[in-house]
This record gives structure tokens, C-alpha cells and sequence, in this order.
């Protein structure tokens, strides 16, 4: 009698049909394989080598037209350094409070006004006037006397001035009682910007400036034509206090503020 | 009637069959290892392309790197040039030109019309009171602001003065008329034109 079960597995047959498929199953592992190691891999980095391709190039252009940009600018180099210099005389580095004062006071005594009052502070950028410059400004309160005309070039003056000083507000009253009085007692509130800049070299940062702009050689040669009053000697001490500047009101209010029509004849 | 007698054994068709599959099966197979061994040639060919270009970028960027850096001191006066010439030129470019403004005023101010106090406003108004002969000398006045173009005014300054609010008109005792007036004005007719 039989203790175990006798199983009889026919590998001949099983040995035999993979014999007869060997090709089929090298090829069909072999192709598994490629797509599997070579295939899909690829598939999956293609696009992030094309976009390091791209971002590479246009890195590399970006500096090709640095160096063009810089090998131009070496060939201006004396012009870029009188030109920096002027602009350093328009837009100056630092407050010099003094040098201002002495400013103000030679257009002042230029335009044929009589100086009565001038206070100054310091502190912030007003927020009407530096946009996004950066800048920092001394702000000044002149008071003096003149007549229109002498206030027109006193405007001319400023406005034609280095260091740069702005005219935010100003007024003007008759002097004396009588309303013919050519005589005006003006106040003026006046800002003057100073802006320090210390770039630093970089490598793949773009240079923006061009020398050669239209735009900015008409404002090079405009700013050429400035009066430069950083040498001029006041004609006595400047006598001037840093106080709280007073902003210019309008100190005859009316006392009915009626919209009517626009008078016509 | 004649019938055809398949005198071949099961086994032997069997066999035939076994042949056939085993035939279309490789020639298939070989097919798909074809295809993808080109396909897989392709893209080591892409990448290593691709590769090979990108080692070819960094070599140059290396290379202009190293040449800006030599010439950092004039990358540096340049930056300074450009953010002074930018501050500078948006500076210029806000500020209003007053003087212009005066000359103007001046110009369309009859005689008859004494000032006695003008003052600059915020938002580009003018605040004036002042003193006339008669009411038809602030009519005048009124109408010469605000005429387009005037003799012996400034053609660029043409529609600077945009409205006027008469604030208030008083008939003095001696006859003559006090008037108050707020000017709003075109602050782009006054700055900076290259």
C-alpha cells in the first residue's frame, strides 16, 4: 500500500514550450528593460533638462550684452566719472546743511530779496516729493521781501540750481496797508534731496545705463546748464535755526465758500 | 461522391501549429525590441545632447563671469551713474515750474486787478484774494485764466488754468469790489520738457 502521494509534474513540457519561446522572451525582456532603465527615465528629465537648457542660454545672452555693455563703458570711462561727478553736484550725497543755507541765501540776495526769515529741518523724505527715489530731503523755511518781478527770477534761480532745490509752496502778501504796494512779504517752504549711493558689483545683475540715450544726454547737457553755488561764498554769516518746518497755509480763509459759475462776460 | 481525407495526424497539426506561433511570436518580439532599442538610442542621444549643451553654457557663463569681475569697479561707477541719474530725472521731471506759473498769472492779470494775498495750495490750486474797480474786471480776469490762448501769453502754457471757484465777492465802501478765488491749475503744463 502506497504511504505518500506520488505527483508526477511533467517539466519536460514546461521545459520544451520555453525553449520554443526563448527568442520571443529575451526579446520582450529586453525591451522591458529599455524602456524601464533608458525609456521612462528619459521621458521624466527630458523637460527638465530642456528648461536648464533655457534658463542657461538666456543667462549667458543676458551676460554676452553685460561685457559688450561694459567693454562700451570702459571706452567712455573719463566721461562716466565727470558725469557721475556732476551728478553728485546736483543730487548731493549728504544733508550739508550749511552749504543749503548758503545756497539759498546767495539766490536769495541774487533775485534782489531781503531776507527775513530762514529755519530749516531734517528728517525723512516728504512724501510728495520723492516718489521712489530714495532720497532723503532739508526741507527750508524762507521768509523775505521783494516785489513780483524779483520773485520771478528768485523761481528762475531755483529752479535752475545745484544743488537741486524744489519750490513745494509758497505765498505772498502786499507788505504794507496800501493794495498798489509793489512791496510783498513771501514765504516760501523748499526742499532740497540728497541721495548716498553705494552699489556693489554683481555678476549677472544687468546694467541698465546707457550714455549714449538721447534722453539722457539732453538731461546731462540740462543739468550742465545749472548754476553751481557749492563754491560761493554768503555775504555774512547765514544765520539760521533748525526748527519745525511750517508747512504754507492759506491764511485768508473765506467765509462763505460758495461754488458759483465760472464768470463769464 | 469524393471527400478529402485529411490523412495527417492530430499530433502532426498539432506540431504545425505550435511552429507557426512560435514563429510570429519571435518575428513580433524581434519587432517590439527593434522599436524600442531605437527609441531608447533617441533619447540617450537627446539627453546627452542636451547635456552636453548645457556643460557648453557653463563653461561660457563661467567665462563672461570672469570677465565682469575684472571690470567690477566700472560696473560700480556705472550703478551709481544710473541710480543718481534715475533719482535725478524723476526728481526734475515731478517738480512743477513756477516761475512759469507767475509769468502766466502775470500775463492774464489786468491791470485792474491788485493781488493782496496768493498762495500755492496742495492739489494744484491757487488760492488768491485780491481787489477790483468793478465786478466786469473779475469777469475779465476770470475769462483771460481761463481763455485757451491769450496775446502775449505763452503758447505751451495754453489751458493751464482749468476752473475757478469764486469764493466770495464783497462791494467795499470805497466803491471798489474784494474778491476771494480759488484758481485750480494744470500742474503738466509746468514741468520738464527735453
Amino acid at each position: 500500500m502506497p504511504n505518500k502521494l506520488d505527483i508526477k509534474i511533467d517539466t519536460s513540457a514546461l521545459k520544451d514550450t520555453v525553449m520554443n519561446f526563448i527568442v520571443p522572451l529575451v526579446c520582450f525582456g529586453v525591451s522591458a528593460g529599455l524602456v524601464l532603465f533608458i525609456i521612462y527615465p528619459s521621458i521624466q528629465k527630458m523637460p527638465q533638462l530642456k528648461s536648464d537648457l533655457q534658463s542657461k542660454t538666456s543667462l549667458r545672452m543676458q551676460l554676452d550684452t553685460k561685457v559688450a555693455k561694459l567693454n562700451k563703458l570702459t571706452d567712455y570711462k573719463s566721461v562716466l566719472e565727470e558725469d557721475l561727478v556732476l551728478l553728485d553736484r546736483v543730487l548731493v550725497s549728504e544733508d550739508n546743511v550749511p552749504y543749503l543755507l548758503n545756497q539759498v541765501d546767495n539766490i536769495t540776495r541774487g533775485a534782489g530779496f531781503t531776507l527775513s526769515k530762514l529755519n530749516y529741518g531734517l528728517g525723512g523724505a516728504a512724501d510728495t516729493e520723492s516718489g521712489d527715489t530714495g532720497a532723503e530731503f532739508v526741507a527750508v523755511n524762507l521768509g523775505v521781501t521783494g516785489t513780483y518781478e524779483q520773485l520771478i527770477h528768485f523761481l528762475q534761480n531755483m529752479e535752475k540750481a545745484a544743488r537741486l532745490v524744489n519750490v513745494s509752496n509758497y505765498r505772498y502778501a502786499i507788505a504794507g496797508s496800501d493794495i498798489a504796494d509793489s512791496t510783498l512779504a513771501l514765504s516760501f517752504l523748499i526742499y532740497s534731496p540728497y541721495l548716498q549711493v553705494n552699489s556693489t558689483a554683481t555678476t549677472d545683475d544687468p546694467i541698465q545705463l546707457d550714455i549714449t540715450d538721447p534722453s539722457f544726454v539732453s538731461m546731462l547737457n540740462y543739468l550742465k546748464g545749472f548754476t553751481f553755488y557749492e563754491n560761493m561764498a554768503p555775504s555774512e554769516t547765514v544765520k539760521a535755526e533748525e526748527r519745525p518746518i511750517e508747512e504754507i497755509e492759506n491764511t485768508e480763509e473765506p467765509e462763505n465758500t460758495e461754488t458759483t459759475p465760472t464768470p463769464t462776460l | 461522391m469524393s471527400q478529402s481525407v485529411n490523412l495527417i495526424p492530430d499530433q502532426e497539426v498539432q506540431e504545425q501549429t505550435q511552429k507557426k506561433v512560435v514563429k510570429l511570436s519571435s518575428l513580433f518580439s524581434i519587432l517590439v525590441l527593434v522599436v524600442t532599442s531605437g527609441v531608447s538610442a533617441y533619447f540617450i542621444y537627446q539627453t546627452t545632447d542636451i547635456s552636453k549643451q548645457i556643460k557648453s553654457e557653463d563653461d561660457k557663463i563661467t567665462s563672461l563671469r570672469s570677465q565682469i569681475q575684472s571690470m567690477s569697479s566700472m560696473e560700480i561707477t556705472a550703478r551709481n551713474l544710473g541710480k543718481k541719474y534715475n533719482s535725478i530725472k524723476q526728481l526734475i521731471q515731478n517738480r512743477p515750474y513756477y516761475s512759469l506759473l507767475m509769468e502766466e498769472f502775470r500775463t492774464r492779470k489786468p491791470t485792474e486787478i491788485y493781488i493782496r494775498n496768493f498762495t500755492v495750495l496742495k492739489e494744484n490750486k491757487i488760492a488768491i484774494t485780491g481787489q477790483a474797480q468793478t465786478y466786469i474786471t473779475i469777469t475779465t480776469f476770470g475769462n483771460n485764466l481761463l481763455a485757451k490762448e491769450i496775446s502775449n501769453g505763452n503758447p505751451k502754457l495754453a489751458g493751464l488754468f482749468k476752473s475757478i471757484i469764486l469764493n466770495q465777492v464783497d462791494l467795499s465802501q470805497a466803491g471798489t469790489v474784494d474778491f476771494s478765488m480759488t484758481i485750480e491749475y494744470d500742474p503738466t503744463k509746468l514741468t520738464y520738457a527735453e
